[in-house]
């Protein structure tokens, strides 16, 4: 036994990862903060940080405004719903891919697998055209992404049971058969009425963001996501093959039924806050691993990092680069697809 | 500390059953060999002795208790685990990978703590592959990886260890180094073994009982130079062969030479 050559020429690079950790970790605690400063501040009417600070603060703390009125509005009422919506959302995606991820042990998974967003979408679209009003399209989309993996989680059944490929199956019917139903909704939709508000909001967009959304999606997202973060160790588990993860005594079918309920949640709530946003969960838990590795109890604090200040990045990005905003849905796909690309190319396939 | 099947019986289909009336008792320190032609349903034994699959009749007795007087997570302390040498999608790092065999240890939201990587480092340690801790585990040797299986298994502090083929894929070398960690973990820890394997003569070096699967509802068990006969291995592989005594660094190792496939034998076997 003695000859197995040393451990450390064949050591990945990323064994420096424990000596890493120690800068990283706060960086990935601090960073989301600093940037919500900075995008508190950017837009169209520029707001310094020392008096976005200030305003902030004077919500909890006597300060003296030395700062006009318009500024505390555009802070307050305009930019913190949003920058807090981003962050939350980028948050919430990246959390339930990574957990996606584990618990199908395939790191080509996202969050939409099992066909929530196709669900959500759909529920959407018909709440548009029932209701021909926004406020209850948010409601549409979570019972619909909800069913739509109810669905998928019945189709992958068999004897009590769900095998990961089965599921994987179930996820695709799903989504194909929402979509076709979606697209039917689109067709009998008025073109000059309903349609057009189909399509903008399913291109998914954080304009509307408002503290009533915040005030119900934050306790629903906050609730899938500390399931999560309660299970991150045992993601790790879950990611092995369903008779080793067994045989360490997990009750695999339990467990997972749990996480992909707690995932598809999360999931479910971003789509019915700003629609269907993707990239995020698919590639931001691949970041996470390249940072701190594959071990979940630390990914999945990473990735919730990470998300946030993807999304946030990309959002004050569209918000203030043109004048015209651009969908929340393309600049992720824009920029994440060559990332994604080049990730796959340095990695060589293999993941690490 | 005893691990006994009583009278039991599975088959994937029925009317075809791969094991009929299979009652035997290992105790502490004992180590079992299952042999058998491809498709004989060695891997199929593991699951059903385990309780991941059910026996269609019959059961399993752990330490006198059957299965279900135990609770999941309670089970799987008793028990450990060394599957087929696979890599995973994710490259966890060895210490990672071994701590995961905490689990049955730990509750449903606990992370394992100092203690358990105390222990991790200890099991480690005793394989000799502790300076693999930080390598990951997709970029370590097929043995290194059959090492860190047979770690994670130990981490969970179990007194009956079933391992699946360990041996298989390895170099000659490698393939030594297991056996005789298997019966170290036997003969000094007093652990129950039941190991899967294709090489008869690993069952002779090692074992002490031999569990000869036919894959047609027929087997044989007992004492492995009673079981493990010419005329068996005939019978269980449709292959003559020779069992002689050679003297080796002063002891007697008894071998097993393969010699000519026997034309008489009936090709029914199943296939996997």
């Amino acid at each position: 036994m003695t000859d197995f050559a040393p451990a450390a020429k064949r050591a990945s690079p990323h064994a420096r990862i424990a000596t890493r950790s120690s800068v990283l970790a706060p960086a990935l605690i601090v960073l989301p903060f600093i940037l919500a400063v900075l995008a508190l501040c950017l837009g169209r009417y520029v707001v310094s940080p020392a008096n976005a600070l200030s305003i902030l603060f004077s919500q909890i703390l006597p300060i003296e405004p030395s700062w006009q009125a318009v500024e505390e509005t555009v802070v307050l009422n305009i930019r913190l719903p949003r920058v807090l919506m981003a962050l939350v959302i980028g948050a919430g995606l990246a959390v339930s891919g990574a957990a996606f991820q584990g618990l199908f042990g395939n790191p080509l998974v996202s969050p939409h697998i099992l066909g929530v967003s196709s669900g959500a979408g759909f529920g959407a679209a018909l709440t548009i055209l029932l209701f021909r009003h926004l406020a209850f399209v948010p409601a549409g989309a979570l019972i619909f992404g909800i069913v739509a993996m109810m669905i998928a989680l019945w189709i992958s059944r068999r004897g009590g049971q769900s095998s990961l490929f089965m599921l994987i199956l179930a996820g695709v019917i799903t989504a194909a058969m929402f979509e076709a139903l979606l697209a039917l909704l689109k067709y009998v939709a008025d073109p000059n009425d309903t349609l057009p508000t189909i399509v903008y909001w399913l291109m998914g967009s954080l304009t509307a963001s408002s503290y009533e959304m915040l005030a119900w999606g934050v306790p629903l997202m906050g609730l899938g996501i500390a399931v999560l973060w309660a299970l991150r160790w045992r993601l790790n588990v879950m990611s092995l093959s369903e008779v080793e993860a067994r045989s360490l005594g997990t009750d695999v079918q339990k467990m997972r039924w749990v996480v992909i309920t707690a995932a598809t949640l999360v999931t479910a709530v971003t789509v019915s806050l700003a629609g269907i946003i993707g990239w995020v969960g698919l590639v931001i838990p691949h970041v996470a691993r390249m940072l701190v590795g594959s071990n979940h109890a630390a990914l999945i604090p990473a990735s919730m990092s990470i998300g946030a200040i993807y999304l946030l990045a990309i959002d004050t990005v569209a918000r203030t680069a043109t004048s015209a905003e651009i969908p929340r849905s393309i600049l992720p796909a824009v920029v994440g697809a060559p990332f994604f690309a080049y990730l796959l190319k340095r990695a060589k396939g293999g993941w690490s | 500390m005893s691990l006994a099947i009583r009278d039991a019986s599975y088959g994937h289909r029925p009317g075809k059953p791969l094991f009929t009336g299979l009652d035997f008792a290992l105790s502490s320190g004992e180590i079992m060999a299952v042999l058998g032609p491809n498709g004989a349903g060695k891997t199929t034994l593991l699951n059903t002795i385990t309780g991941m699959m059910a026996w269609q009749r019959g059961e399993t007795l752990v330490h006198g208790k059957p299965l279900a007087a135990y609770g999941e997570r309670e089970l799987w302390r008793h028990i450990g685990y060394v599957p087929q040498a696979r890599t995973n999608a994710f490259a966890y790092s060895v210490l990672d990978m071994v701590l995961l065999g905490r689990s049955a240890h730990l509750g449903t939201f606990a992370r394992p703590g100092a203690e358990d990587i105390a222990i991790a480092r200890r099991v480690l340690a005793r394989l000799e592959i502790a300076h693999l801790e930080k390598a990951y585990c997709n970029a370590i040797s097929g043995g290194e990886l059959q090492l860190v299986f047979i770690a994670r298994a130990l981490v969970g502090e179990p007194s009956i260890l079933f391992l699946d083929e360990p041996e298989s894929h390895l170099d000659f070398k490698k393939q030594l180094i297991i056996l005789d960690i298997i019966e170290r973990l036997a003969r000094e820890d007093r652990l129950i073994c039941v190991m899967n394997t294709h090489f008869p003569n690993h069952a002779l070096r090692i074992a002490d009982q031999v569990l000869m699967l036919g894959g047609d509802g027929t087997h044989r068990f007992g004492p492995t130079t009673e079981v493990l006969t010419e005329d068996a291995i005939r019978a269980c592989f449709g292959v003559n062969a020779r069992i002689d005594t050679i003297d080796a660094e002063g002891r007697a190792m008894r071998a097993i030479y393969p010699v000519s496939l026997d034309r008489t034998h009936n090709h029914s076997q199943p296939e996997t």
